[in-house]
């Protein structure tokens, strides 16, 4: 009979394989730290592995990426109080992705990375699991916690936010 | 220059940007190796690349300052303790309603004339000797008899603001107990004088 942490510990790797580019750049929008989502990375697959018996089918993604965006959380509640109450990411880290990844960046791009970085908390949540990643409603609401119509709601203002943040920095739009 | 206009094409540029977010060959696998040493058991602890070094040194100077900005008021907060008060005589006063009277000490009118001594010996010339306790802001006040006991608690006692008075405090709780009420009443009179609420100056006689 098969070892059944065995078979978990299979399916975590198997799951690594599909999604750990997902979970690692969900956490690089939110914190902006290559080496920080690198951390997260590997604690999010290592708690999916502890948490097993909880993930009760589904979208796996959405699952992998409400551990990450926990472990986001508790990393910046632990480490970052202050900044965690005024509800800035983006006042504390510098968003730093490795030089290879702007490098692959074009100018629009840069400025669209930017302008969301300056994003308040929920904005940023919100367009990062609706708009890059493509979660549904549904989903995204699992994943924050929210309410569908909150989802929507605070979608909306986030849009409005961005546009207005790329309006400031004289956004360049170009084929993408 | 060409500005956003519609959100459909911030929308295709956000979903472009996902793909270029990626971990390079090298590093996925070294993460996966990680996490499958972790689960294996074979080290107890995830490796960290990221030095945790710097938030122990802020922790430690955010303690330290911590500490330096509490102490000077811990030691506020109790600064008055019994020995304070020995060998003193205070007139505990009432404070004047009206507010222009406030800075008037002849408004101020006393209540009881109390001789602090020594281990907590308290003296009135009118309802004799009692015990007193200053502890954490609050002075406890206790006359008693053969058929009576009062205690009186002052709450937050304090330095007072006023030049002419050397404590403040509120009446706080009047515990009056006694064993025949048809005996003729000593401390009654005592209990009558105090109001739970009211402030109250204890100016040096």
């Amino acid at each position: 009979m098969p070892d059944p942490q065995k078979l978990i510990k299979q399916r975590i790797n198997d799951w690594y394989h599909l999604y750990s580019n997902d979970v690692y750049s969900y956490v690089l929008f939110l914190l902006g730290d290559h080496e920080l989502s690198k951390d997260i990375l590997q604690d999010t697959f290592l708690r999916a592995y502890n948490c097993y018996e909880s993930f009760h089918g589904g979208n796996t993604k959405a699952w992998l990426c409400r551990i990450a965006r926990n472990l986001t959380m508790d990393h910046f509640r632990k480490k970052r109080p202050i900044a965690y109450f005024f509800d800035s990411f983006s006042s504390v880290y510098t968003h730093t992705p490795t030089p290879e990844q702007v490098a692959l960046l074009n100018e629009s791009e840069r400025e669209l990375y930017v302008a969301l970085a300056k994003l308040k908390r929920s904005y940023k949540d919100v367009i990062i699991l609706r708009k890059i990643k493509e979660f549904s409603i549904k989903e995204t609401a699992d994943i924050l916690g929210w309410s569908e119509s909150k989802v929507k709601v605070t979608l909306y203002r986030a849009m409005a936010a961005l546009k207005k943040e790329l309006e400031k920095e004289d956004y360049i739009h170009e084929i993408f | 220059m060409k500005y956003f206009e519609e959100n459909g094409e911030v929308d295709r540029g956000l979903k472009a940007l996902d793909q270029k977010f990626k971990l390079s060959a090298k590093e996925e696998a070294a993460v996966l190796t990680a996490i499958n040493r972790e689960i294996d058991g074979k080290v107890s602890a995830s490796p960290r690349k990221t030095s945790h070094w710097t938030y122990y040194i802020a922790s430690a100077v955010a303690i330290f300052l911590l500490a330096i900005l509490v102490i000077p008021i811990f030691y506020t907060t109790n600064e008055l303790t019994t020995s304070d008060l020995a060998g003193e005589m205070f007139s505990i006063t009432t404070v004047p309603i009206f507010q222009e009277e406030i800075d008037d000490p002849q408004r101020y009118h006393a209540i009881i004339t109390i001789d602090f001594l020594e281990r907590h010996v308290i003296r009135n010339s009118i309802y004799g000797e009692g015990t007193y306790e200053l502890l954490e802001g609050e002075l406890i006040l206790h006359f008693s008899n053969v058929n009576e006991s009062l205690h009186i608690t002052f709450t937050d006692f304090k330095k007072s603001d006023k030049i002419f008075s050397k404590y403040s405090a509120i009446v706080g709780e009047l515990e009056y107990e006694v064993v025949n009420s048809e005996a003729p009443s000593q401390l009654m009179n005592l209990v009558t004088k105090f109001i739970q609420g009211q402030p109250v100056e204890f100016m040096e006689k």
